[in-house]
């Protein structure tokens, strides 16, 4: 047990380092929409020949990997929304046995099923050179849809973390201090 | 009917059912798209192909979409405004200026609900902000505490009606409609929601003083110099920053995602300002904080420069950290939404929907009162954010037929629609004994406050929604006419 909550927590660590990169990709979002508006509004011509397409669309690429580095790490951090009107009078226990209920019969087909699905779509774009619909946007869109693959994969990963802790909590061996980040519910 | 034409309600049953044992709404959506999926597959409902068009659903609807950039910019200018303490120096400054307005921490607390409208998200966590930073100091006043219970509950819920408010900016992307013209169909609704409410502190009050006993006139700065002061430190500021984002956005001249991304900008410069700058000036706030909550916060220690300046650092990655995390939460369910409704539609969930409406034989006036109090009932148990994204698509189709003749012209029943179902939505979350927003405050409340006390508060504010959502069902200029000026 001990080796299994030891590759929980560097699974936990893991997602929250990709998680401090999606985050940053909030500044980098305020930049671009700032600049992109400082520019057109007051006609000063951007720089290295961009185009608002370009700087539109990567505010998008930028938001995609905001969501996608981050929501297996939210669930770490039991940030993801539960509707606790049952759920606050449970028992530890029974509160243990459907997070391990649902972590191995929704969350995991879930995200193996869109990790799998997302691969061919990627490699169709990568192998096709697709780019931007918009003749001044953004080129290589496979970088882009690999974000779907991220997202199933990491949400995978967060829900392995959190099966371990649900399972040691089931058997009385989970640390006071991993409690508040596997069971305790709510927003 | 066969077992096979009743899946959608099966998969609908099986979604509500599973929601309630508590686990995360977004792998629930997943988990049960998929059962649905296969099941569909060993029926022979659903070819496999259908499956893998899943991706580029996402990717169209979610990642493609620069329409919903604006929503973690808002969020992080919200949460910038409330960890940087901007948001609290505003309300201390609010009640400073109202202490000799009978009921004026209420007073205050509704003006502070319509100016920074909860840009932090989700109800949940809007409601328990506002508790936090106003119920004690009202408590601590001798405040009745079903009035300032009330005031609380229903100023933090108006944030999802008056924009910049995320759920109009999911709801319009939703329903294809602009984002912008749902915004200035969504003031006027608003601001008449919080003229109630303080039109209702003010009478009570003056009928009632000793419901809201009057703030000691030795709090606060005694010269005027002192006042001004106050005002351009903690008032001016924030105020100005939400006006130009919203009158950036009202006035046509920026989209909703590039006022997003300047407010956010604008929110971080403040609060480098409050926790940076201003201190380092020796320019302190006015706190009117209780003992009990009264914590060491940023700006009041006297720490150096470079001290004061990692405050701002932690603050800063304290507020990309939340604010990821909340975005996480949205998005998270809006894939595993898009995932749901995909397979609900491929089983002909739509189309069973719009054949039992019209085998139902409503009419539009029956449809949207139908509608209405189906959102009503589900506010009872979900944030706005489940009932937006798991009913709305699926009514969508309807939504768009209905045709009120003279009362509302065809192409604007779109937006007064939704202004409807965002007050109703908000009443809903205030009706006792289930209304959402209640057990929120309740739970963050100090021990002193009963729950019966915040049931009988919020009954009149209640009755308040219920008379502006009737106002603007039978005037539905109320909600199309400034579009209509401003936009058109």
């Amino acid at each position: 047990m001990d080796f299994a909550l030891g590759v929980s927590r560097a699974i936990d660590r893991l997602l929250w380092l990709i998680a401090k990169f999606g985050a940053w990709c909030a500044v980098l979002l305020v930049a671009v929409v700032t600049y992109d508006v400082f520019t057109r509004y007051f006609g000063v011509p951007k720089v290295f020949g961009l185009t608002s397409t370009m700087l539109q669309e990567s505010e998008y690429w930028l938001h995609s990997f905001l969501i996608v580095l981050v929501v297996g790490y939210a669930y770490t951090k039991q940030s993801h929304v539960r509707i606790d009107l049952i759920r606050e009078s449970l028992s530890e226990r029974a509160k243990h046995l459907i997070e391990i209920t649902g972590i191995l019969l929704a969350l995991i087909p879930y995200s193996f099923l869109g990790a799998w699905l997302s691969w061919p779509y990627v490699v169709r774009s990568y192998t096709s050179g697709e780019i931007s619909k918009s003749q001044t946007g953004l080129t290589d869109l496979w970088i882009l849809k690999s974000g779907l693959i991220i997202l199933f994969v990491l949400i995978g990963l967060a829900g392995i973390s959190q099966l371990i802790k649900s399972i040691a909590g089931l058997a009385g061996k989970l640390p006071e201090n991993l409690k508040p980040t596997t069971i305790v519910g709510g927003r | 009917m066969s077992i096979v034409e009743l899946l959608p309600v099966l998969m609908f049953a099986a979604l509500a059912l599973l929601l309630f044992t508590g686990f995360p709404v977004a792998w629930v959506l997943g988990g049960v798209g998929l059962a649905f999926g296969l099941i569909g597959i060993a029926a022979d409902e659903l070819a496999f192909i259908q499956f893998s068009t899943l991706p580029s659903r996402i990717f169209g609807g979610v990642m493609e979409n620069l329409i919903l950039t604006a929503i973690p910019m808002f969020v992080l200018m919200g949460t910038m405004l409330e960890k940087s303490g901007v948001a609290r120096d505003l309300l201390n400054c609010l009640q400073v200026l109202m202490r000799r307005v009978p009921g004026g921490l209420a007073l205050s607390v509704t003006i502070m609900g319509t100016i920074l409208a909860a840009t932090t998200g989700i109800i949940g966590a809007s409601v328990i902000m506002m508790s936090l930073l106003a119920l004690p100091i009202m408590v601590e006043r001798k405040y009745s505490h079903e009035l300032a219970t009330g005031t609380i509950a229903a100023s933090g819920t108006l944030g999802i009606l008056i924009p910049p408010s995320i759920m109009l900016v999911i709801m319009a992307d939703l329903l294809s409609r602009s984002v912008g013209n749902l915004f200035v169909a969504a003031v006027f609704p608003g601001l008449i929601l919080a003229t109630l409410y303080m039109a209702y502190i003010v009478l009570r009050c003056t009928l009632n003083p000793s419901l809201a006993p009057p703030i000691s006139e030795k709090l606060g700065p005694q010269t005027r110099g002192g006042v001004a002061l106050m005002i351009l430190r903690s008032f001016i500021p924030p105020v100005i920053l939400i006006g130009l984002v919203l009158g950036s956005i009202l006035g046509g001249v920026a989209t909703p995602t590039e006022a997003a991304g300047v407010g956010a900008l604008g929110a971080i410069i403040l609060g480098f300002f409050n926790l940076v700058i201003l201190p380092s000036m020796g320019v302190r706030a006015f706190t009117l904080e209780v003992t009990s909550s009264a914590t060491k916060t940023a700006g009041h220690s006297s720490a150096g420069p470079s001290k004061k300046f990692s405050q701002f650092t932690q603050t800063l990655s304290a507020v990309l950290d939340s604010t990821a995390q909340t975005n996480a939460m949205i998005f998270g369910l809006f894939v595993g939404a898009t995932f749901f409704s995909y397979i609900f539609r491929a089983l002909g969930g739509d189309d069973l929907v719009i054949s039992t409406v019209e085998a139902m034989g409503l009419g539009p006036w029956g449809l949207l009162f139908l509608l209405l109090g189906l959102v009503f009932i589900l506010g009872f148990f979900f944030d706005w954010i489940e009932i937006t994204l798991i009913v709305l698509p699926v009514f969508a189709p309807i939504i768009a037929q209905l045709d009120f003749g003279d009362h509302v012209a065809r192409i604007d029943v779109v937006y007064w629609f939704a202004v409807l179902i965002a007050i109703n939505l908000q009443t809903s979350f205030l009706t006792p004994p289930f209304g959402f927003a209640l057990f929120y405050l309740k739970a963050v409340a100090p021990p002193q406050v009963r729950i019966q006390q915040i049931y009988r508060g919020i009954v009149p504010f209640v009755l308040l929604q219920l008379f502006g959502l009737g106002l603007v069902i039978l005037f539905p200029e109320i909600a199309l006419w400034l579009p209509r000026v401003l936009l058109n």
